[in-house]
């Protein structure tokens, strides 16, 4: 039962790496049974262990690399996926859009999947009435050289968005985004008008998002395009608005789903500083709240690419769906806290630091411990080489004489080079399921009894 | 020859060299070392701006040139004389600069920096161009640079409004490199050989010169206090030690170094005291050519580092 918590642990924090974490939960927890059951003290052990495991951290740390290149990123995405025709499609979107990348993964009208970049930025939005499509049949708006008037207000007075539509008449814009919460049906036909009956063309928009994260939008989007939001929350109304609060992009578009921004106008130093505070609450964020944040930095960066998913069935479509989103949230990870060599190689060299760590030490438990730890990194090897029919002492015995870095691969059966050959643990992966497998190992040893939930409370999803 | 020149390009041709200057009014071609000027491309027949133009590396067999005006790309293949519009996506991009990949013949790659658009690129020699600026947030691009190893690295550098900017991907993405310069527009940028290393120098608006040798991880100032500020070109003699002979262009004076930038001295035209605007350089047959032009449009060729 403490196993099967520990395995949801890994899941839901790193979504991979639950077949590792069982088997050294399984190592370390059989060695300190009997340890304990030899009349070990259970609680200098466990002291032990986590002084243990923070080493382990360490040194996993030390053996870190960042991955880069399109080349790289294939083979990752080839492990990960276990799909030799999407993995050079991720690989290349990878290289492209990088950790912050904001991937849409939609349904393709094709049994192929495919990809796609989007130029610029774009956010969930529509275009508030059909008469402002420049391209009806394709439902779809496009302005250039515009200026940008952001709020989520209601504008309810035709009286006040006059003076505003004039306004922008006599300066050298050629056309003007609305973006509102909703306009007033006067509005609405003032605008149509003004679109038809000058040379400015005008369009307006839905503000993207709602509630707080509608607020995110539009501070975004005002650090993108250079504008002054007019915002509810802030008294704001068009009563105060001046000129000088519009922002301005070279291309917008919009359709009956979203709106995108080309080439905003807004002051680079302004837009640098509000990504790299973006980037800093993303580090300082717990992983189920990073995803909103990471998606706004992607989209300030014009991080855009879109996954059309094809497929002959609808659970060919689910299931690919499934495992691209796996594989995009484990590509981010590699991407942003690097990879280890794979196939246990990682937690075998690991050994090295522990047995520093024992050799120094003068207590039996310390002693007890850092062997069985140093016993426990090498259960991962073990399977997989096991698993692939070989004999591991044998292949451990090849490795002894391989310079560093070598491995073995269970594909080919033979000892490699396991970073030329693309073989890669991606590092925050193998750094959780050791500690949350490790220290559920050293928690059980000082546990007798267990009370626990019948069923969890969210199902994990289906990987 | 009274009016301005923008831009000079000396590129070789059938054993002659081939003066490329672009006035305000057009675009012309000289083919005996500025005695005489054809024009090629006029701003009548653009209506548009001319501001930057870019030689094919193998232009003595392609005969490839593109020019940017403000707004819009075109390009011939038939040295100048005929043009077409580049393919782009509205709006209309308005050029700074450009780059063309060392290995243009096989590839057909060429970038452009834009002042509103970011950086342009071109798979197809200049015919179709399409905005890539995947992490490049700043859209006032002054400055590209391209790797002389970009067969192998795929690396190029853009100095925007605000900083530089690196693509490691043939310009598929850009991730943000961190200069002395700080928030400084980038106005030249120079990546060269060194020896065993890939040298990258910039200069910029309100600093003077930097050097690095580890792709912007690091860098040094070259020259100190002795060259002025505002760094309008960066120009090397492109011998294979790019580095050994520096030429700089900064507040319309001419400078040369023969020791990467450790010391400098002033250069120009022997009978001219105007303000220099414009130089381009070329080794032929292990002999420096440098052609400069002045603000009053006389283009006159220093054979030696005089």
């Amino acid at each position: 039962m403490l196993l099967r918590d520990v395995l949801w642990r890994v899941q839901k924090q790193v979504g991979d790496g639950t077949a590792t974490a069982a088997i050294l939960f399984a190592s370390l927890y059989e060695q300190g049974v009997r340890y304990i059951a030899a009349g070990g003290n259970a609680m200098q052990l466990r002291k032990a262990l986590e002084r243990g495991i923070e080493t382990i951290l360490k040194a996993l740390d030390a053996q870190t690399q960042a991955i880069q290149g399109q080349k790289n990123l294939t083979r990752l995405a080839e492990s990960l996926c276990f799909d030799a025709g999407l993995a050079p499609m991720l690989g290349e979107i990878f290289d492209t859009v990088g950790h912050y990348g904001f991937i849409e993964l939609r349904n393709s009208n094709s049994r192929q999947t495919s990809h796609r970049y989007v130029a610029g930025s774009y956010w969930p939005s529509k275009t508030l009435s059909p008469y402002f499509y420049t391209n009806p049949g394709a439902l779809r708006c496009d302005l250039y050289d515009a200026a940008i008037l952001l709020s989520d207000l209601d504008f309810n007075d035709p009286r006040e968005m006059t003076s505003v539509v004039q306004s922008v008449l006599q300066s050298e814009h050629k056309a003007l985004l609305i973006v509102a919460n909703s306009l007033s049906e006067s509005v609405l036909g003032l605008l149509v008008a003004a679109g038809r009956a000058t040379p400015l063309k005008v369009v307006a928009v839905q503000a993207p998002e709602a509630g707080v994260a509608r607020i995110a939008a539009l501070q975004d989007l005002a650090a993108l395009t250079g504008a002054r939001p007019l915002l509810k929350d802030a008294g704001d109304s068009l009563r105060g608005w001046k000129l000088s609060d519009l922002g301005g992009a070279r291309h917008i578009w919009s359709d009956n789903r979203r709106l995108g921004i080309v080439s905003g106008q807004g002051d680079p130093r302004r837009l640098r500083q509000h990504i790299r505070s973006l980037q800093a609450a993303y580090e300082a964020a717990e992983s189920d709240k990073k995803e909103p944040i990471r998606n706004r930095i992607g989209r300030l960066l014009g991080c855009s690419a879109a996954i059309l998913i094809g497929g002959d069935t609808e659970s060919e479509i689910n299931l690919l769906e499934e495992r691209l989103k796996k594989s995009c949230a484990l590509m981010r990870l590699a991407l942003h806290d690097g990879v280890l060599p794979g196939g246990g190689i990682a937690l075998l060299n690991c050994q090295e630091a522990l047995n520093d760590l024992h050799t120094t030490s003068d207590q039996d438990e310390q002693r007890a411990a850092y062997s069985m730890l140093m016993r426990a990194l090498e259960e991962p090897f073990n399977t997989i080489v096991s698993n692939a029919g070989y004999e591991p002492a044998a292949i451990r015995s090849e490795l002894n004489n391989a310079p560093a870095g070598f491995g073995f691969d269970a594909l080919t059966g033979q000892v490699v080079d396991m970073t030329a050959a693309g073989i890669y643990e991606i590092t925050q992966v193998l750094k959780q399921a050791v500690r949350i497998g490790f220290s559920g190992a050293a928690t059980a040893l000082t546990i007798d009894t267990v009370v626990h939930k019948r069923k969890p409370e969210v199902a994990i999803a289906r990987s | 020859m009274a009016e301005e020149i923008q831009q000079i390009v000396l590129t070789p041709i059938q054993g002659q060299t081939c003066w490329l200057a672009l006035r305000p009014s057009g675009l012309c071609r000289s083919d005996d070392a500025g005695a005489s000027w054809q024009t090629l491309l006029s701003n009548e027949q653009l209506a548009s701006k001319l501001a930057r133009l870019i030689v094919s590396p193998d232009f003595a067999h392609d005969q490839r040139l593109i020019v940017g005006g403000q707004p819009g790309i075109w390009w011939s293949q038939d040295g100048g004389r005929s043009w077409q519009p580049s393919e782009i996506e509205l709006p209309l991009p308005s050029i700074t600069d450009f780059a063309i990949s060392p290995d243009f013949k096989r590839d057909q790659t060429a970038f452009a920096a834009s002042t509103a658009d970011g950086v342009l690129v071109s798979y197809t020699g200049g015919r179709r161009w399409a905005r890539w600026n995947i992490g490049l947030f700043d859209h006032r691009v002054l400055s590209l640079a391209i790797s002389p190893n970009f067969a192998h690295d795929r690396t190029l550098y853009a100095g925007t409004s605000s900083g530089l900017f690196r693509s490691n991907n043939s310009g598929r993405s850009w991730q943000e490199v961190t200069t002395p310069l700080g928030e400084t527009a980038i106005t030249a940028v120079q990546v060269e050989k060194h020896y065993e290393a890939t040298a990258l120098v910039i200069g910029g608006t309100r600093a003077g010169l930097f050097l690095s040798l580890d792709e912007g991880d690091s860098w040094h100032a070259l020259g100190d206090d002795q060259l002025p500020a505002s760094i309008k070109a960066i120009l090397t003699s492109n011998d294979g030690y790019g580095l050994e002979r520096l030429w700089v262009l900064a507040q319309e004076q001419l400078w040369l170094s023969d020791d990467v930038g450790a010391s400098w001295r002033r250069a120009g035209l022997s009978q001219s005291s105007a303000a220099i605007v414009a130089l381009a350089a070329l080794v032929d047959n292990g002999h420096y050519k440098l052609l400069v032009a002045d603000r009053e449009g006389g283009v006159q060729l220093m054979e030696r580092d005089s």
